[in-house]
């Protein structure tokens, strides 16, 4: 075995292969992971002894051994690379050492990234009951921030590369914890004789390859959502513009009803006979003060199983322009298989928008069911009404928005929560 | 990458904005989408 040293790194020949394998870590490293065939050699004392033969290489870290790149405005160096898997679910770390700050991990699963620093102090234990019906009610308190269990596993050692600062082996096996509180998540990993904490803050794909900017990277897309993977659809910001805007909406359209004229200026009772020639109620001269502005009108007949229609027709007589409409007034009752029903009213309305103002005239043609012998009706105009339409769609668009973005973070919610102890439909710890 | 809140907020302006208008001008639902009230019309003696 050759051995060559200068003053930041060690080289020597893997006892395996042969293969170069280069030291990092100064004095730290206690394991190294040939990056050539995949041997575990100890490196903890002067001399280094294969601990783990030969294993085909079929995975590669998806960042390089020694590629450099810069988390919270420090510059780390990729130095090893482990598999590690828990009941079938593979995920990869990546081992960061800074001579000044120490080892910090990036771990990868399934495309989603985490940076993770060892911490020291020991969370503490919270019963989470103000958490949501989602996830456990298992907690951890960190900074001032709960966290809720996701999983327990046992994380198994399946491949090795690199270096390592403890003595490391595939087949190796600890009890881990991940609480969660996206985007962090603190993270326990137990054995026989110590416990280690950590915390992670989740980081996208984009923000990967730009932390090792100048390495070209090919980093798979996320699939699925990440344990403490952000919601995108978080309902608090929009729900909050949301409620702004519904505010605002509300004073405009009380704002506008309380503005509008709303201006009786026709009303009249009269009385159909089907033994008269068919009548038509003329007004001659309407003045409608303000516009554009809306016009209703409406009828109003004890029509009982039987109906009454009006052709309304409203003439602006200096422009010509012509609003016309059929005013339908019907009521149909009666009981069918026991259960009683009923249709229509003896009143309804139509309304014309945008009616310019100016003078007008109105007709109105009533026609009636052949049955009705005789019926009194009252005709009315009103002008410039307090319109709420409007204002309930608009109510609506702006609403619909926030609440199809709240099922989509519940949605987004489940599905983070499939993948942990506490799936949907599953019993609670 | 444009924040979801702030395409909420053009959004929500831009339906503001739309009653506001109709509210003003008396359209009623109808109107906003395309459609005028209902048989108007210019009668034809006036374009004769």
């Amino acid at each position: 075995m050759t051995e060559a040293t200068n003053s930041k790194l060690r080289v020597f020949d893997c006892p395996s292969c042969g293969a170069p394998i280069t030291i990092r870590g100064l004095g730290q490293t206690s394991t190294v992971g040939c990056i050539a065939c995949g041997s575990v050699v100890d490196f903890s004392s002067t001399e280094a002894k294969l601990i783990a033969e030969y294993e085909n290489v079929k995975s590669r870290p998806l960042i390089p051994l020694g590629t450099r790149g810069k988390f919270e405005g420090q510059t780390f160096e990729m130095i090893g690379y482990l598999i590690r898997s828990n009941a079938g679910y593979f995920w990869g770390e990546y081992l960061l050492f800074n001579p000044y700050l120490g080892f910090r991990w990036l771990v990868e699963a399934q495309g989603h990234w985490s940076f993770v620093t060892p911490v020291k102090e020991k969370p503490e234990a919270i019963s989470a009951s103000g958490f949501s019906a989602l996830g456990s009610k298992r907690g951890m308190l960190f900074k001032g921030e709960q966290y809720r269990h996701f999983i327990h596993g046992q994380a198994r050692v399946e491949f090795v590369f690199g270096e390592f600062y403890w003595q490391v082996r595939r087949g190796q096996t600890t009890e881990v914890d991940d609480y969660v509180a996206p985007p962090a998540m603190l993270s326990v990993e137990r054995d026989a004789n110590e416990q280690n904490w950590s915390y992670s803050v989740y980081k996208t794909r984009r923000e990967i390859e730009e932390a090792f900017q100048g390495t070209a990277l090919k980093l798979p897309r996320a699939q699925g959502v990440g344990a403490n993977q952000p919601n995108p659809f978080s309902a608090r910001e929009i729900g909050a513009l949301a409620i702004m805007f519904l505010v605002s909406l509300t004073i405009v359209q009380f704002a506008f009803v309380a503005g509008a004229r709303d201006r009786t200026l026709f009303d009249q009772a009269f009385t159909w006979n089907d033994t008269a020639s068919k009548p038509v109620h003329v007004v001659d001269s309407l003045v409608l003060q303000k516009g554009p502005a809306n016009v209703l009108v409406s009828a109003t007949a004890p029509v009982d199983n039987s109906w009454m229609s009006y052709d309304v027709t409203l003439s602006n007589k200096e422009t010509g322009e012509e609003f016309n409409g059929d005013l339908e007034v019907a009521y149909y009752h009666g009981v069918d298989g026991g259960e009683s029903w009923s249709e229509g009213s003896n009143s309804n309305y139509i309304m014309f928008g945008n009616v310019p103002q100016g003078n007008y005239s109105l007709a109105i043609e009533p026609s009636a069911d052949a049955r009705i012998r005789t019926m009194p009706y009252q005709l009315k105009l009103r002008h410039d009404v307090p319109y709420w339409k409007n204002y309930l769609a608009a109510f609506f668009l702006m609403g619909i928005w926030p609440f199809v973005t709240f099922l989509r973070g519940i949605s987004f919610e489940k599905r983070r929560w499939m993948e942990s102890d506490y799936a949907p439909g599953e019993s609670d710890e | 990458m444009i924040r979801a809140t702030t395409i909420y907020t053009v959004y929500a302006v831009l339906i503001s904005s739309w009653l506001i208008y109709s509210n003003y001008t008396g359209r009623i639902l109808m109107n906003a989408f395309g459609v005028k009230s209902p048989g108007q019309y210019q009668s034809g003696f006036q374009h004769k």
